[in-house]
C-alpha cells in the first residue's frame, strides 16, 4: 500500500520543514505549499489524504478561506472530489476570532476536522493525524 | 426717577412693612406726646398752679387727637390692602406735618409764645421733618415753622394776639424787651436752620452710602453667581471626558449666566487656517450652517487675544456672513479668544437680539470663562491624543508579539523533531539541553499569550468572550484531569467537592477555565510537597461560589492587596517560579468581572492561600 499523502499549506518555511521531518520518519509522503492558490492547486494535482492547514498567510485568514473551498457543499465546486478529505488546522488565531472547528459548514464554525494550536508538537500532530486517518 | 425717589424705591423693596411702620411709629409717638401734654397741662394747672389756658390746650388735643385716629385707622386699612401707593403714604406724611405744625403752633402760642419751655418740640419736629421730608420740603417746613414763629411773637408784641400765657421761667420785663426777643428768635432760627440743614445732608450721605452699600451687594450676589458658575463649569468639564459635550456645557452656560440670545463657539482649524463652529446653542440651524470663517478672507482681531464687542453689528465691516447675522435677528455681539496655554485656540460669541452694551465686569467675567473653557478643551484634546496614542501603542504590542510568537514556535517544533532523533541520534547530553531550551521557550511563550490577553484587553475596554452556557461541574472535571499527574508528581492532594445539581454560568468556555485552570495551578505551583488542596463548588441563592484554597507559602498581609496587579510578583513567587509574569491574576480577575462576579483572596504568610471566586448562576 503506497504511503498516505500529506499536504502542508503554510507559509512558514521552518515549520513546514519540522512537520516535514516528523511525517516522512513517520512513513508519510510528505507535499508542501507556501500559501493558498499554490495549495489549492496541489490539492487537485497531488489528491492528498490529509490536509495540515495554517490560517495566516497572505492574509489573516487566509487559511479559512482555503478550508471553505475545498470543503464546500456547492455541486459545481472544482474540490467536490476532496470535501472529505481531513484538514488539520493549526494556529494561535483561532481564540481570538472566537472561531470553533467542526465538521459542519455553518455560522462561526469552521469546516475542519480538527484543530491544532500552535507551537505544533510533533507528537500531538501525529496522534490526530492516525486518528483521522484510521477512517 | 429722582435720587431721591431711587433711594426710596430702594427703602421701599425692602418690603411695605417699612413706611408703613415708620407712618406708624410716628401715629404712636402723637398719641404719646398727646398724652404727655394733657398730663402737663392738668399737673401744672393743678398741681403748680401755672393757670394754663387748660380748656384751650385740651380743645387742641382733642383736635389733634382726632385726626390722629383718623390716620390710625388710615393706616390700619393700608396695612391690610393688598398693595399701596408710594404717593398714598406720602401724603399721609405731608398731613402729619401740616396737622403737627398747627398743633404746635397752638400749644406754642397757648404756653407762652417765644417763652415757651415747649420751644424744642419744634426742634424735634425739624429732626423728624430731616428724617422723612426731602431735602427741599425739609427746608420748606423749617421755613414756614420759622414764618409762623415770627408771625405769631410779632402779633404778639403788636398786641394783634393776645399774651395767651404770660407765665414763664423768664421775666416778664426780659419778655416785653424786644432786643431779647429778637435774639431768642435769632438763635432758636438759626438752631432750627443748621440742625435740619445737619440732619439732611447726613441723612442725604447715609442714604448715599446704603445706596452704595445695597449695589455692592447686588454686584457681589452677581459676581458669587458668576463664580459659582465658573465653579460648576470646571468641575463638570473637569468630568466630562468628550470634546463635544464640554464644548456643549459650556455655551449653554455663559447664555443662561449672560441672558444672551445665542452663544457660538468656534475653534481654529490650523490646516485650513478657518475658524470652523463646534458647539452652539440658542442659534437657528440656518446660522449654524453658515460654515467655517477665513482667516485668509477675514481678519478676526479676537484671535489676536483681545475681547471685541460690535454694539450694532449692521455697522461691523469685518464680518464674514453678515446677511445671515441679521437675518438671525443680532444686533451686538460680544468675541472672546479662548485662550489656551500657548495660544488662542478660538473665539466665544455672545449674541443679543437687542443693543446691549457689555460692561468691563462682564467681558472680564466671559474672558475669564473662555479661558477655562480653553484649557478644558486643549485638555479633552490631549486625552483623545493620548488615548489614540495609547490604543496604537496597544496595537503594536499586539502586533509585536504575534510576531514574536511565529519563529518561537518554528524553534520549538524544530527542536520538538530534534530531540525525537528525526534527524539522525542524538546524545543524551544533547537531549537534556534541547528540553532546557524547550522550556525556556516555552515560558516566553507564555508570557506572550498572557500579555496578548491582557493588552487585548486593554484596548477594548472589556475581554471579548463569546457567552455560552457553561458547566462548571464539567470544567472542574477536565481541571480533575488536567492537573491528576502534576499533582502527584508533588505528592499534593487536591479534593473536589461539587453539588449534585448541574451548575451552569454564562462565560466563555476558554476564559472560565482559564480561570479554574491558573487557580489550581497556582494553588500547585505554591504549596510544598505533600500539601493539599481543595476545590469546592457551591450554590448561594442565585451565585455559583467557587473555592480554590490551599495550605502553601501563602502571601504576606502588605502583598495581598498588589496581587491583582499587573506584572507584581511577591517575592516568594519569585524565588519558586522565576519565570512567572504577574500576569495571570490581574487576567483571572478580569474575566471574573467581565462576567459580572467577584474574586476575593485571604491568605497569611506560611498558612495557605483561598480564592474565592462568585459567579452569577443560570
Amino acid at each position: 500500500m503506497d504511503k498516505p499523502k500529506i499536504l502542508i499549506i503554510d507559509d512558514d518555511a521552518d515549520a513546514v520543514e519540522l512537520i516535514r521531518i516528523a511525517l516522512e520518519a513517520n512513513n508519510y509522503d510528505v507535499f508542501s505549499a507556501g500559501n493558498g492558490t499554490e495549495g489549492l492547486a496541489l490539492v487537485k494535482k497531488i489528491r492528498p489524504d490529509l490536509i495540515i492547514l495554517d490560517v495566516m498567510m497572505d492574509s489573516a485568514t487566509e487559511g479559512f478561506q482555503v478550508s471553505y473551498q475545498i470543503k464546500s457543499n456547492d455541486p459545481k465546486s472544482e474540490y467536490r472530489d476532496f470535501c472529505r478529505t481531513p484538514i488539520i488546522m493549526m494556529t494561535g488565531i483561532s481564540q481570538q476570532m472566537h472561531m470553533k472547528f467542526s465538521p459542519t459548514q455553518d455560522g462561526d464554525y469552521l469546516p475542519v476536522e480538527e484543530f491544532l494550536e500552535k507551537p505544533v508538537r510533533v507528537d500531538p500532530l501525529l496522534e490526530k493525524i492516525r486518528k483521522l486517518l484510521k477512517r | 426717577m429722582d435720587e431721591h425717589q431711587e433711594i426710596k424705591a430702594l427703602f421701599y423693596e425692602k418690603g411695605r412693612e417699612e413706611p408703613l411702620s415708620k407712618v406708624g411709629w410716628w401715629i404712636l409717638l402723637r398719641w404719646i406726646l398727646l398724652g404727655v401734654t394733657i398730663l402737663a397741662g392738668l399737673t401744672g394747672n393743678f398741681l403748680l398752679n401755672l393757670k394754663l389756658p387748660l380748656a384751650h390746650i385740651l380743645l387742641l388735643c382733642c383736635l389733634t387727637a382726632f385726626l390722629n385716629a383718623l390716620l390710625h385707622y388710615q393706616l390700619f386699612t393700608l396695612k391690610k390692602a393688598p398693595s399701596f401707593e408710594f404717593n398714598l403714604v406720602d401724603r399721609i406724611t405731608y398731613i402729619q406735618f401740616g396737622t403737627d405744625l398747627v398743633f404746635i403752633a397752638g400749644i406754642f402760642n397757648d404756653t407762652g409764645g417765644i417763652a415757651s419751655p415747649l420751644l424744642f418740640y419744634f426742634l424735634f419736629h425739624v429732626i423728624l421733618s430731616g428724617v422723612l421730608l426731602e431735602r427741599w420740603a425739609c427746608f420748606l417746613y423749617v421755613s414756614l415753622v420759622a414764618l409762623m414763629i415770627l408771625t405769631l411773637s410779632f402779633f404778639e408784641f403788636i398786641g394783634f394776639v393776645p399774651h395767651v400765657y404770660r407765665a414763664s421761667f423768664i421775666s416778664k420785663d426780659l419778655q416785653d424787651n424786644p432786643f431779647f426777643v429778637f435774639f431768642l428768635l435769632f438763635f432758636f432760627l438759626m438752631v432750627l436752620f443748621i440742625s435740619s440743614s445737619l440732619i439732611s445732608t447726613l441723612l442725604k450721605r447715609l442714604r448715599e452710602r446704603i445706596s452704595q452699600l445695597t449695589e455692592l451687594e447686588e454686584k457681589l450676589e452677581d459676581t458669587n453667581h458668576r463664580l459659582e458658575t465658573l465653579n460648576l463649569i470646571a468641575v463638570k468639564t473637569a468630568t466630562t471626558l468628550g470634546l463635544t459635550p464640554r464644548l456643549d456645557l459650556i455655551c449653554g452656560s455663559v447664555r443662561e449666566l449672560m441672558g444672551v440670545k445665542g452663544v457660538l463657539i468656534r475653534l481654529l482649524d490650523e490646516r485650513t487656517n478657518r475658524l470652523e463652529i463646534v458647539s452652539s446653542c440658542g442659534l437657528s440651524d440656518a446660522y449654524i450652517k453658515t460654515g467655517p470663517i477665513d482667516l485668509d478672507k477675514s481678519y478676526s482681531r479676537t484671535l489676536k487675544g483681545k475681547p471685541h464687542v460690535v454694539l450694532d453689528i449692521t455697522s461691523e465691516p469685518s464680518l464674514q456672513y453678515p446677511e445671515e447675522i441679521k437675518k438671525e435677528g443680532i444686533v451686538s455681539m460680544l468675541a472672546v479668544p479662548l485662550q489656551g496655554r500657548e495660544k488662542v485656540i478660538g473665539t466665544l460669541r455672545l449674541f443679543t437680539s437687542e443693543r446691549r452694551e457689555f460692561t468691563q465686569e462682564e467681558i472680564d467675567f466671559v474672558s475669564a470663562l473662555a479661558s477655562q473653557g480653553a484649557i478644558s478643551i486643549e485638555n479633552a484634546r490631549f486625552y483623545d491624543v493620548l488615548k489614540r496614542q495609547d490604543e496604537a501603542k496597544n496595537d503594536f504590542i499586539i502586533l509585536m508579539t504575534h510576531e514574536l510568537k511565529a519563529p518561537l514556535s518554528a524553534i520549538q517544533g524544530l527542536l520538538d523533531v530534534m530531540r525525537k532523533g528525526y534527524v539522525g541520534a542524538i546524545t543524551d547530553k544533547q537531549k537534556e539541553l534541547i528540553e532546557r531550551m524547550q522550556k525556556r521557550i516555552d515560558s516566553v511563550l507564555e508570557l506572550s499569550a498572557e500579555l496578548l490577553d491582557i493588552y487585548k484587553w486593554q484596548s477594548k475596554g472589556v475581554i471579548d468572550m463569546a457567552l455560552t452556557s457553561v458547566s462548571l461541574k464539567d470544567q472542574i472535571q477536565k481541571a480533575e484531569d488536567l492537573f491528576k499527574l502534576i499533582a502527584q508528581k508533588k505528592s499534593i492532594k487536591i479534593s473536589y467537592e461539587v453539588p449534585d445539581e448541574q451548575v451552569n454560568v454564562k462565560a466563555g468556555e476558554e476564559e472560565l477555565e482559564k480561570v479554574l485552570n491558573n487557580l489550581i495551578s497556582n494553588a500547585i505551583k505554591y504549596t510544598p510537597i505533600g500539601g493539599n488542596i481543595s476545590v469546592v463548588l457551591r450554590l448561594v441563592d442565585k451565585q455559583v461560589t467557587l473555592r480554590v484554597k490551599d495550605n502553601g507559602i501563602g502571601i504576606s498581609s502588605e502583598d495581598v492587596p498588589k496581587i491583582f496587579n499587573e506584572f507584581f510578583r511577591t517575592k516568594e513567587a519569585k524565588v519558586i517560579d522565576p519565570e512567572g509574569s504577574g500576569l495571570g491574576l490581574p487576567f483571572v480577575k478580569k474575566i471574573v468581572e467581565s462576567l459580572g462576579g467577584t474574586i476575593r483572596v485571604k491568605s497569611e504568610k506560611g498558612q495557605g492561600t483561598e480564592f474565592m471566586v462568585t459567579l452569577p448562576r443560570i
